[in-house]
């Protein structure tokens, strides 16, 4: 990846509310994930072999690792990262049924997984709710985002949020109860 | 159904937040509550707890929509010699693979690390390698071996370890029902091999249950020695937090010198036992049951002080899944088990400050040993006047205060660090004896906590508005109790001598004074308790001629009342004793104190603490008096006996060694008395931090030495360092007048000297 404004920035820009740096950082961020996972499949000619978490990983310490990007951004990046990972795992999903629809095939890298119960449609349905569900609570789609795309425990969700772990369940629990009645009702629709 | 709005959302979110934080049971009786006063909110609550229910059973959105597939490349892949079989843990640290060697050489089975972060450079792949050769010289029965380090073609570091099978030794100690006797000695084979490792210069710096494994048959195994410097010099991170990946986020088991970034020694290693020694006995985290959050659990660890073990069996917060049940004893039983020096030693390991922890893993080690022997352990409890002087510490109050306090009364003589010494070591038996009245110690630090700044924030308040306070208090509001009164007036009494505060620690300790004799006919235990605090507080306000007649006065009664050879009769004629010497009156003080350590080393022997204090006295008392002779056979007495019964590295073994030193400088002796200087350095810079006044003690002693053998440059250079780490102001401003330095004079460097140290030491601030 080529030099950009410092991750430190981007994110503080993006706090503070500015749309331009707020689309920087996700596509920075979604072009640094595309690229690792590409690696990824590159280096062990398979597909992604590691985890959405190792991959998060990754991609912040190469992307902050040697700005000398504090420990407080690591959080943060962690929070942004997990809506792009939805983004990136959504797009896989496309493209897995297109390929299944005998549409052009398009490597996203993160493909020949184990396959998921979780098919496409229900992705993007879990998706649109996750983004009423930022309205009405951000905190509570953000711990979504990290646990069920990324794959953090909740322990180190808790860690990154600075918060009990029981109380990281519980928002989990909260965030399912909201998501199952959005999608729910947008079946009986 | 519906989708809630987003009103509907934020006025039903509280409740959801509550119900969702109870037990099943607790949630239905409090939804019944609810229901009965709420009854549409209610109905609505309800309906989502259920639907919460459905969704926990059918693992509604616990299957990650991508997963990946077991690495499936890696599984057969050959690693140098090793040829990988299956994966069996996935740490934050990164996968953990069981593999053989393919080459046939050797049958058993290892288990390879593979570590989440690239390795860039070459440079950095090749010292990763070397690093890991180095460990993996570590040969210790209870350490589980590092064969070997390297780095994959890909770039990723791996490290080959010996396969341990074993359980964690907490969940070992618990299904086996060990008791607590049984724990330690599992725990001494932890302890063993990691003194091992740090007399190999190897820290391990992240030890924790999960790296502490006991097999079927008890041997005790500790994994990833040194493995966590391995990984934060190659990631380039500055500390265990920001290293590990999101499994060390929660930093359950760090020192806070890990946490604020501070350096990370042996030291670090002693806390970190010491929170799983803490753990075996009491069955939980120091910061008390979880669930702790990362900014709690950092707090816990850097600002509060941990319950003592026995307070927390008391504080039956253990459920059933407690050691004591499983241990087989009763919490009471192992309430009373665990008081005292197992509380102290824990205490110890655990001490915010890393030079106030066990100096070595060793002595550590020693002091349990001592504990299952029913010996007297090495570790001294917390006294009210340590938390006290700790909290006036934690205040930025000077320290120094009570030692400048001290050597204000003496003129700046060669002497007066040795004295001053002594003193301390005096008062601090005299108020360990004294202070074991556990609620005055409660009541007293009770006021403390609820002063912190950690308890009220953003009031800062100063040790001086605490104890004003707390002193009118004690005058209104325990008018009804003249005992505890009394008590706390002379704690409180304590505390203002610390802070040299005369004035008015004398009045609280006359107070005392009168109140006890009114209550027990001038004869009680408390009424001797009382005047012995006034004395010493007279003492300290130099106020010499009326210690003296307190002390006289108060020697006679009580050979009197409980005979020569009580306890607290001894005391009196030690300061008594001590009290004389001081103001000039040697000869008596040496004939008191010599007839003092023949009755204390019949009746108490002459290993006892008093007795050793008594002798130390005595060989300055000769050695005012010029007989040097007869002072070094006594100092080399205490000296040996300390350095038997209390260790090598003990403070008081370290003053011993020094006050002998200056004796045989004083006859003369400059070769034993610099092997002894030397000694006392060398152990001094490995145990004490640089600052601490004992150091620059040491080196103002030594340098006189230095100077009066003709090392004129070698003498600056260590009185340099002296005035650097924080020579008691006293001192400092005596040395042009040390008679020791009269061949420096002239010196243009001396000069200098002379002038950095006063600028450097300041004048003193008593309030």
């Amino acid at each position: 990846m080529e030099t950009h404004p410092t991750l430190t920035t981007l994110i503080a820009a993006a706090e503070r509310g500015e749309k331009a740096a707020a689309d920087a950082l996700f596509s920075a961020l979604y072009s640094e994930l595309r690229r690792l996972a590409r690696y990824e499949l590159a280096r062990h000619g398979a597909p992604m072999s590691v985890s959405a978490t190792t991959l998060l990983h990754k991609a912040y310490i190469e992307m902050a690792g040697n700005s000398g990007t504090s420990f407080a951004d690591r959080k943060r990046f962690m929070g942004y990262a997990g809506r792009v990972m939805r983004g990136l795992i959504i797009d896989h999903a496309r493209s897995r049924s297109a390929q299944k629809r005998g549409g052009q095939f398009e490597i996203t890298s993160l493909g020949a997984e184990i396959e998921s119960a979780v098919d496409e449609h229900k992705l993007v349905q879990i998706s649109q709710a996750l983004d009423e569900l930022a309205k009405a609570d951000p905190g509570l789609a953000e711990v979504v985002d990290l646990k069920f795309f990324c794959g953090f425990s909740f322990a180190e969700i808790a860690a990154m949020r600075d918060v009990s772990e029981r109380t990281v369940q519980r928002q989990w629990e909260k965030a399912r109860i909201y998501l199952h009645r959005s999608i729910r009702t947008d079946l009986e629709m | 159904m519906s989708t809630l709005s987003p009103d509907q959302w934020q006025e039903i979110s509280p409740y959801l937040d509550h119900a969702l934080s109870l037990s099943a049971e607790e949630r239905a009786s409090w939804l019944a509550d609810f229901r009965a006063k709420n009854c549409d909110l209610g109905g609505v609550l309800e309906r989502l707890l259920d639907e919460h229910r459905e969704l926990s059973e059918e693992n509604f959105l616990e299957e990650q929509p991508v997963r990946p597939a077991g690495e499936p490349c890696l599984a057969g892949e050959i690693l140098g010699p090793y040829k990988l079989l299956a994966r069996i843990g996935e740490g934050g640290m990164g996968s953990v693979w069981l593999a053989e060697r393919h080459d046939g050489r050797f049958e058993r089975q290892v288990a390879i690390k593979f570590l989440h972060f690239a390795v860039g450079s070459a440079a950095s792949a090749e010292r990763f390698r070397r690093e890991g050769r180095i460990l993996g010289q570590l040969a210790h029965a209870h350490i589980a071996e590092l064969i070997d380090a390297g780095v994959t073609p890909r770039g990723e570091p791996y490290l080959v370890l010996e396969h341990v099978k074993g359980k964690q030794i907490d969940e070992y100690s618990d299904e086996r029902s060990l008791s607590v006797d049984g724990r330690i000695e599992i725990f001494l084979d932890v302890l063993g091999a990691v003194a091992h490792a740090h007399a190999n210069l190897i820290v391990h710096r992240d030890i924790k249950p999960s790296n502490v494994l006991v097999s079927s048959d008890g041997a005790v195994k500790l994994l990833d020695f040194g493995i966590a410097k391995l990984l934060a010099e190659d990631a380039g991170a500055a500390t265990l937090l920001t290293v590990e990946g999101a499994s060390a986020l929660t930093p359950q088991f760090a020192a806070p010198e890990q946490i604020t970034s501070g350096s990370v020694t042996t030291a670090t290693d002693v806390y970190a036992l010491g929170v799983l020694l803490y753990l075996l006995l009491t069955g939980q985290h120091p910061a008390g049951p979880g669930p702790h959050s990362p900014a709690d659990l950092i707090k816990a660890i850097t600002e509060n002080d941990a319950p003592r073990p026995s307070d927390v069996i008391a504080s039956g917060k253990l459920g059933s899944e407690t050691t004591s049940q499983k241990g087989g004893v009763s919490s009471d039983r192992l309430r009373r088990q665990l008081r005292g020096d197992l509380d102290t030693i824990v205490g110890k390991a655990l001490k915010k400050d890393p030079r106030e922890r066990y100096g070595s893993v060793s002595a550590f080690e020693a002091d349990l040993r001592r504990y299952l022997k029913h010996e007297p352990i090495s570790a001294h409890p917390d006294t009210l006047s340590y938390r006290v002087s700790k909290y006036i510490r934690r205040h930025r109050l000077t320290v120094s205060l009570v030692s400048v306090a001290l050597l204000a009364i003496f003129a700046g003589s060669a002497a007066t660090l040795i004295q001053a010494r002594t003193v301390r070591r005096q008062r601090d038996a005299a108020l360990l004896e004294r202070d074991r009245a556990d609620h005055v110690t409660r009541f007293m630090t009770g006021i403390f906590r609820l002063a912190d700044p950690s308890h009220k924030t953003g009031n800062q308040v100063t040790a001086r508005e605490l104890l004003d306070q707390a002193s009118q208090e004690v005058e209104t509001g325990l008018a009804q109790n003249p005992d505890l009164q009394a008590r706390m007036m002379a704690a409180m009494g304590k505390a203002y001598m610390n802070l040299g505060l005369y004035g008015r620690s004398e009045s609280l300790l006359e107070k005392s004074l009168s109140i006890a004799r009114s209550r027990g006919e001038g004869q009680s235990q408390m009424a001797f308790e009382a005047a012995h605090n006034l004395a010493w507080d007279l003492l300290q306000d130099g106020k010499l001629a009326e210690t003296e007649k307190l002390q006289r006065n108060l020697l006679d009664t009580e050979t009197r009342a409980l005979g020569p050879n009580d306890p607290i009769t001894f005391s009196a004629k030690g300061i008594l004793a001590y009290t004389l010497c001081v103001e000039g009156n040697c000869e008596e003080g040496a004939r008191l104190g010599r007839e003092l350590l023949d009755r204390e080393m019949r009746v108490i022997g002459p290993e006892a603490y008093d007795t050793l204090t008594t002798r130390d006295n005595l060989a300055i008392a000769l050695t005012k008096l010029g007989r040097s002779e007869e002072a070094e056979k006594l100092e080399r007495e205490n000296l040996e006996i300390r350095q038997r019964v209390l260790g090598p590295e003990n403070l008081a073994t370290i003053d011993s060694m020094e006050n002998l030193a200056c004796i045989e400088r004083d006859l003369g002796r400059y070769a034993e008395a610099k092997k002894l200087f030397d000694e006392v350095l060398d152990i001094e810079q490995r145990v004490l931090a640089p600052d601490q006044p004992e150091r620059a003690g040491t080196e103002y002693d030594f340098a006189t030495l230095l100077a009066r053998t003709g090392h004129g440059a070698q003498a600056l250079s260590l009185l340099g360092h002296a005035v650097d780490h924080g020579l008691p102001p006293q001192t400092a401003s005596g040395i042009e007048n040390d008679s020791y330095f009269n061949s420096l004079h002239g010196d243009a460097r001396f000069t200098a000297l002379v002038a950095h140290a006063r600028k450097a030491t300041g004048s003193p601030k008593l309030n």
